[in-house]
């Protein structure tokens, strides 16, 4: 099992490694690859192809690997505390929360970037606290395992999503650029806001990584947890509120990318175990694999168009968010409790 | 031949020859329900830029002619989005209560099943398809776009013996997919286009007027119907699939015909004024809150309370005077929303005090 | 009478039972017996309907069941699951109103007479002071009799239970069994009811069915049918079975190792 699960994180290295340098480098003329990587490591511009690596291609892959691996993180973290394979920060509200307040705080106060990610932060906040408020409104008995939190979280989510789309009505004029942004897309000119944000993702990974132990001993069971000294309120908050954030770091830079934080655990998990210390590493590395090879369906697919990444992994996420219910929900013996 | 008596939870009821039982509790909630819902009614008409209202409606009434402006702004304008405003209300809220049965879950919002996002595609479809298609056309599609979304629904999660709650989710799932979809055109429609599919998301009383109410008028008058024959198979639905069938509840059968009521009134609705999220899961909670009530008495509540809700957000948006452009779903958030706060801080008092 | 003939039932491709006779006599207490996932749920589940067939016949005085409408079944067996559910806003009585629906006609209600059934059942639970009270809102106890008195409510001939003193202490344990020997003795019902304990059993059941793995080991009069040899059997448990003020006792004896099968 120990190396299986160690197998399995070299080889996703090894994805990522292959899968970088593809998005970097796929569509040029393989006669001007050792040009554009000697211009790559010097960070050189020499020609047009050079600028368009270097100002196009390298800021959208590492916008990328930032929002991918962010939130295949937090969706393996939030699956596992909340004990629901449905879970991830766009099935809680916590990505339109986050989109929400940010263009709120754009189209209402006028905030710059700065305050506009803030604003994102805050929003990721209250878009998960909404979840829960409303869930809890449905009651806990009549629900082993949790299904009332993916109802509420779909329910705030359309809220959230709805009253954005009626804000950015409200201004025509900044109406494109913003609904782009809001349907999750990965594109060069929002580097600024990584360059203004990063800090704030990398924190949060760092915690879930320093809490993966106790974490997973909480997921072992709580008392038990408790008997081993973890403070799990605090723990499990402080776990929480790092994967919220991040994500919200991550929709201030370039909107929400939804469900990468579903399919990737899923994925992660046969092989890696539940294990944190084991498991949040390979979901880094998947997630950052992931939204690269989304973005580059995104780019290339639909030639001369360019469509938005976001919408390319809302729709790989629906459709597996189908089989997941199929499989956990619909397969034998577990049609009753659910 | 009515009776006053009390039903087995020793709720007063009047009773039927033929057993049917009304609890008065019940019908004086309906009562205060209709008449807020009319003094509403009669205080929006009030409301707006031209300084007209309840008295000169009245005067219009006696056959006395009103000035060109305020006979448009009463007749053309505010009382078909009053009148339309509470049968759309209703019928979403009437949708929300069958799917919570259904789904045995009180979360389980019309939104939620993507009868909506079905909906909305294919007008959106239509709309890009052909920009100049007649209403009755738009109608018909958002009809088989909700349609074939439960259509959908039911062949993937299969027959009777799967649980309502499954439907749900795998309706999350099948919204999540169409709304990338959706996601995609407004993205990339030409910006006029875009915006007025926006303004329609946004849900808008504008286009009411008294051809689209003709067209609801038999929808509204089925739509009781259909709640009085399928109440008391609510209530069996309450207690879980199984239990239903136990009870005598021929579930093959019943359940498509819940879910095709129910996406009949929500893709009208939609058709009429956009989608009205959260109203499903909002009217249905603040009637029971009101007055705890199954089966039939439950969804008509529940109906009458979406109507109520709905004239109000529709008084919200005119209040503003245009100053703010309101859309109606931004209004139903914000008169909603603070009340189902209000009430589950009340009901959680409630609790304590018992306890 | 009930009875099932080479029943065979799957969810999806699992089996769950294979070639399961039984012959439920009228008027008895009948314990299906066995150790879990043995199939006792999907028996009962598998005679209402609620599982795919994949062999076989469920008959109900000779009539199969799969061709009896859900309504006239509703008016002939009761089941009761081994989880209940109930939304907040429903009140004991009018859960006990629900059990007759089958019986109301299209836009009516309960008949006087029904409604003289619905206090006496809650007499006979001891809740009648309940009736007004939300579901949700008695205790475990009286939740668990609420729901027997629903069965109770419904009135048919034949009652399905499943696992009905799960999760109810002793005390309320023998309650509830009381109340359903009660059904078989005074008013001639037929009861098929999941049971765990194999005292509780040998105390309350006339007939006993031991499932194993989906097939039924033994079935017949408890007397004749829980022997040492046939709960070795069925359980893998070696058990001592001595009869005590007439009836048997059910004595298990320890492994005295960790992890037997």
């Amino acid at each position: 099992m120990m190396e299986r699960r160690g197998l399995f994180l070299s080889l996703s290295g090894l994805l990522l490694a292959l899968v970088l340098p593809l998005h970097l480098f796929f569509g040029f003329s393989p006669a001007s690859l050792p040009g554009l990587a000697l211009s790559l490591v010097h960070f050189e511009v020499n020609s047009y192809e050079d600028a368009v690596l270097l100002f196009q291609r390298l800021p959208r892959s590492v916008i990328a690997v930032y929002a991918g691996s962010i939130a295949a993180a937090s969706g393996f973290v939030l699956q596992s505390l909340v004990r629901n394979p449905l879970a991830s920060p766009a099935t809680l509200g916590v990505n339109s929360g986050a989109a929400l307040f940010l263009v709120a705080a754009a189209l209402l106060l006028d905030a710059d970037a700065a305050v506009q990610g803030l604003a994102a932060l805050a929003g990721a906040i209250t878009g998960f606290l909404a979840c829960l408020a409303v869930a809890r409104f449905a009651g806990r008995r009549n629900d082993p395992r949790g299904l009332s939190l993916i109802l509420s979280g779909a329910l705030v989510s359309m809220l959230f999503t709805g009253m954005t789309n009626a804000l950015l009505l409200s201004d025509p004029a900044r109406r494109a650029d913003f609904l782009s942004w809001v349907t999750g897309n990965i594109n060069h000119v929002y580097i600024d806001r990584l360059a203004m944000f990063w800090w704030i993702g990398a924190a949060a990974v760092l915690v879930l990584l320093l809490l993966a132990r106790p974490l997973t001993l909480i997921l072992f069971g709580e008392d038990k947890a408790a008997s081993a000294g973890v403070n799990v309120p605090l723990v499990s908050r402080a776990a929480i509120t790092a994967a919220v954030l991040g994500t919200g770091s991550a929709v201030a830079v370039c909107g929400p990318i939804g469900f990468v934080g579903l399919v990737i655990p899923h994925i992660v998990r046969p092989f890696a175990g539940n294990n944190l210390v084991h498991a949040l590493p390979a979901s880094l590395l998947c997630g950052a694999s992931a939204c690269l090879l989304a973005d580059l369906l995104a780019r290339e697919a639909f030639q001369p168009f360019v469509i938005n990444t976001g919408l390319v992994t809302d729709l790989v996420g629906g459709i597996v968010f189908i089989v997941i219910v199929k499989r956990f929900y619909l397969s034998a013996g577990s049609r009753e409790a659910a | 031949m009515i009776k006053m008596t009390r039903a087995t939870d020793g709720k007063r009821v009047l009773r039927l020859a033929n057993g049917l039982q009304l609890g008065t509790g019940n019908l004086l909630a309906g009562l205060f329900l209709l008449l807020a819902a009319l003094t509403l009614a009669a205080a929006s008409t009030g409301l707006g830029l031209t300084h007209t209202g309840l008295s000169d409606l009245v005067r219009s009434l006696f056959g006395e002619n009103l000035a060109g402006a305020e006979d448009f702004a009463l007749w053309t304008v505010r009382l078909p989005r009053i009148i339309l405003g509470f049968m759309v209300g209703w019928a979403v809220a009437l949708s929300g209560a069958m799917l919570q049965s259904i789904a045995k879950n009180p979360l389980a919002d019309p939104g939620l099943f993507g009868f909506s996002q079905g909906s909305m595609l294919m007008i959106m479809l239509l709309l890009v398809l052909m920009p100049a298609a007649p209403k009755s056309m738009v109608t018909l599609a958002a009809l088989f776009g909700g349609l074939s979304v439960a259509a959908l629904l039911l062949w993937l999660v299969g027959g009777e013996r799967s649980s309502g709650l499954s439907i749900v989710l795998m309706g999350i799932a099948v919204e999540t997919v169409l709304s990338s979809f959706g996601a995609l055109l407004l993205l990339y429609l030409p910006t006029e286009t875009s915006i007025a599919l926006s303004e329609w998301l946004a849900g808008s009383l504008f286009q009411a007027n008294w051809s689209i109410i003709a067209f609801f008028v038999p929808l509204f008058a089925a739509s009781v119907v259909a709640a009085f024959l399928l109440g008391p198979a609510m209530a069996a639905y309450d207690l879980g699939t199984n239990m239903a069938m136990a009870l005598g509840e021929p579930v093959r059968q019943s359940r498509p015909l819940v879910l095709l009521a129910a996406v009949v009134l929500n893709a009208a609705a939609v058709t009429a004024v956009g989608p009205l999220i959260f109203l499903g899961v909002l009217a249905p909670h603040i009637a029971s809150f009101l007055s705890p009530a199954v089966a039939r008495a439950r969804l008509f509540l529940s109906g009458l309370m979406g109507g109520i809700l709905v004239i109000a957000a529709d008084a919200l948006t005119r209040s503003t005077d245009g100053a703010l452009p309101l859309p109606l779903g931004l209004a139903l958030t914000l008169v909603g929303v603070p009340l189902f706060i209000l009430t589950l801080r009340l009901q959680a008092l409630r609790k304590l005090q018992s306890h | 009478m009930l009875e099932t003939r080479q029943l065979s039932a799957a969810y999806g491709s699992t089996a769950v039972l294979s070639d399961v006779s039984i012959r439920f006599p009228k008027g008895r207490l009948t314990a299906v017996v066995g150790p879990n996932g043995c199939g006792k749920s999907s028996l009962l589940k598998a005679i209402m309907g609620f599982l795919p067939l994949t062999g076989g016949d469920v008959l109900l005085d000779g009539e199969p069941v799969a061709g009896i409408s859900r309504k006239k079944l509703a008016r002939r067996i009761a089941y009761l699951p081994q989880e209940c559910f109930c939304p907040d806003y429903m009140t004991l009585g009018e859960l006990i109103e629900l059990a007759g629906y089958a019986r109301y006609s299209l836009g009516g209600g309960p008949t006087e007479r029904d409604r003289a059934l619905y206090r006496q059942v809650l007499e006979t639970v001891g809740l009648s002071d309940r009736a007004g009270f939300p579901v949700n809102k008695l205790s475990g106890g009286q939740r668990q009799r609420a729901w027997i008195a629903m069965v109770l409510a419904q009135d048919t001939d034949v009652v399905l239970m499943d696992e009905p003193v799960n999760h109810l202490d002793m005390k309320y344990q023998f309650a509830v069994l009381e109340l359903v020997r009660d059904l078989v003795e005074t008013h001639g019902k037929t009861v098929i009811t999941v049971l765990h304990d194999l005292n509780l059993t040998t105390a309350f059941a006339d007939e006993v069915v031991l499932l194993r793995a989906g097939t039924c080991i033994k079935a017949g009069p408890v007397a004749e049918t829980i022997t040492s040899r046939a709960i070795e059997d069925v359980f893998g448990l070696k058990t001592q079975i001595f009869p005590r003020d007439g009836r048997l006792v059910c004595f298990p004896e320890r492994t005295g190792s960790a992890g037997a099968s």
